[in-house]
């Protein structure tokens, strides 16, 4: 040893004597998760049913637990640190003798186990609630006891992903025909008092329509999934034209698997109540243009009832067409995107691109 | 669905951070003729402070990182050298405990039994050494 090197420290290891080889579980956390979940900021919790993996649920977030074997042996040692240095040996003791540990990987939670309870009895208008069973509709606290997935990304995924509403205390799924009938009621009622799209006078507007769709649905789903934000001082909205468009053309797509272009932009141009020119774009996620048909198609394929799981969810989109160009496959991925994570990185995971008359097209890996 | 938990150390003191604890990693397995683990004696370690001259010679094939303190162990008859590194991310150390929940009921919960920051690694294989006394005479 070198003359400037500082004395060596001598460490003494045995086995704790309360050793036990099953005490301990090591978790890889993120600097910020253990922080906050030290101080109590935020809550961890590991959950999962008896056919589940388990995940870990924080307040806004959902992850895997990855099981990462190791064929080193890793020692867990309590006191190393402050072990008393003199010039004898330092106890130390050692606690847990481990071969894995557990790491985390954001993922989307499966949301069609919810959407599939909340499809056992769906919300069609409040004059057929009478036939719905009330051990078929599910609270909040329900339907997150159904599935693996933080508070906050639940909510999100009413509020913002599929047609659904808090009413009565339940939360349940709207369907298309039904939403298309409210649509239909406030464009009358806009046509009737001779009014706009764009200056929507909310609380006559409110009042005009309790006598025909429940207020808690108008409050909680319509105007806030239908209307901009508010740009005049009285209270006024302005409706969301592209989201209307999007559920309408959605509704009428389900009846049937296909329909030919042209007869699309022909419905669209009568079906659609205001000037709103035709965009493929706002079929993003609905359906998708079968171009290579004889005659071009449109092909209904929504989004949401696709799995949440990137590998499968790549696996059906390739199964339903060997190719997709890019702007088409986007809409498609956008909402299983986990932090950390690009659209484009995780096209790249499960596909291979090739570009053709300079658009950028996607076949599925061979794996996928 | 199971719902648990992870919970702050429930001895701990309000304000005070979870115990810091030192993982030591080494290359297969610990194997005694001992059913029991408990109080065995496995083997002694040296830490040496990094040297500030040896971190201008920087050898890209040693396992040694420039910097860090290294180590020496030695289990039985086989010495095995590493070094002191910190990890990227915390390992927590958990805990199954059981408590009671407002309602009386038992829960289980996690417990951050301690948090590790810094590793030991012995990445090498153990070199066996023969003891002195062992040699045949010459």
């Amino acid at each position: 040893m070198a003359a400037a090197d500082p004395p060596a420290v001598f460490h003494k290891l045995s086995f704790a004597k309360d050793y036990s080889s099953d005490n301990f579980v090591v978790l890889e956390l993120t600097e910020d998760m253990f922080d906050k979940s030290e101080s109590g900021d935020v809550r961890l919790f590991v959950r999962g049913a008896s056919e589940d993996f388990a995940v870990l649920c924080s307040d806004t977030n959902t992850y895997e637990m990855k099981l990462r074997e190791s064929s080193n042996t890793m020692l867990l040692c309590s006191n190393f640190e402050s072990a008393e240095v003199d010039n004898e040996a330092a106890e130390c003791q050692v606690d847990g003798m481990q071969h894995y540990f557990l790491e985390l990987r954001q993922l989307t939670p499966r949301w069609n186990r919810v959407k599939h309870l909340m499809e056992s009895a769906p919300f069609q208008g409040a004059e057929y609630e009478i036939a719905v069973e009330t051990e078929k509709k599910y609270s909040f606290g329900e339907l997150q006891s159904s599935v693996q997935s933080s508070q906050a990304e639940l909510l999100h995924y009413l509020q913002n992903i599929i047609y659904a509403c808090e009413i009565n205390g339940f939360w349940r799924i709207l369907t298309h025909e039904y939403v298309v009938r409210l649509i239909q009621q406030i464009v009358t009622w806009l046509q009737y008092n001779s009014l706009t799209w764009d200056n929507i006078p909310l609380t006559e507007a409110e009042v005009a329509l309790a006598d025909l769709e429940p207020a808690e649905v108008m409050k909680n789903f319509f105007w806030p999934r239908f209307a901009l934000q508010s740009a005049g001082p009285f209270n006024t909205c302005q409706l969301n034209r592209e989201a209307i468009a999007r559920a309408i053309v959605s509704a009428f797509l389900r009846t049937g698997a296909k329909i030919y272009c042209d007869e699309l932009v022909r419905w669209w141009q009568s079906a659609i109540p205001f000037d709103i020119e035709f965009d493929e774009k706002l079929l993003g996620g609905i359906a998708y243009n079968d171009y290579h048909d004889v005659t071009p198609s449109y092909c209904y394929f929504p989004k949401d009832d696709l799995p949440t799981v990137a590998e499968t969810r790549f696996m059906l989109l390739f199964k339903e067409r060997s190719q997709w160009a890019r702007d088409e496959l986007v809409p498609y991925i956008e909402d299983i995107v986990t932090e950390g994570q690009t659209v484009d990185k995780m096209i790249q995971k499960f596909a291979k691109s090739f570009v053709e008359e300079g658009r950028t097209f996607f076949v599925g890996s061979s794996f996928v | 669905m199971v719902n648990i938990p992870i919970v702050r150390k429930v001895d701990l003191p309000l304000g005070q951070k979870t115990p810091e604890w030192v993982m030591i990693e080494l290359q297969g397995d610990l194997q005694t003729d001992s059913d029991l683990l408990a109080g065995q004696e496995i083997g002694t370690i040296h830490i040496s402070a990094p040297s500030t001259e040896r971190q201008e010679e920087y050898d890209p094939n040693s396992s040694v990182i420039r910097g860090e303190s290294r180590a020496m162990m030695m289990i039985g008859n086989y010495a095995l050298s590493g070094h002191v590194v910190h990890v990227k991310k915390p390992l927590v150390v958990l805990k199954k405990i059981k408590s009671v929940d407002d309602g009386g009921n038992w829960i289980s919960e996690l417990e951050m039994n301690a948090v590790i920051r810094k590793k030991i690694i012995f990445k090498d294989r153990p070199r066996h050494i023969v003891p002195s006394s062992a040699m045949p005479k010459s």
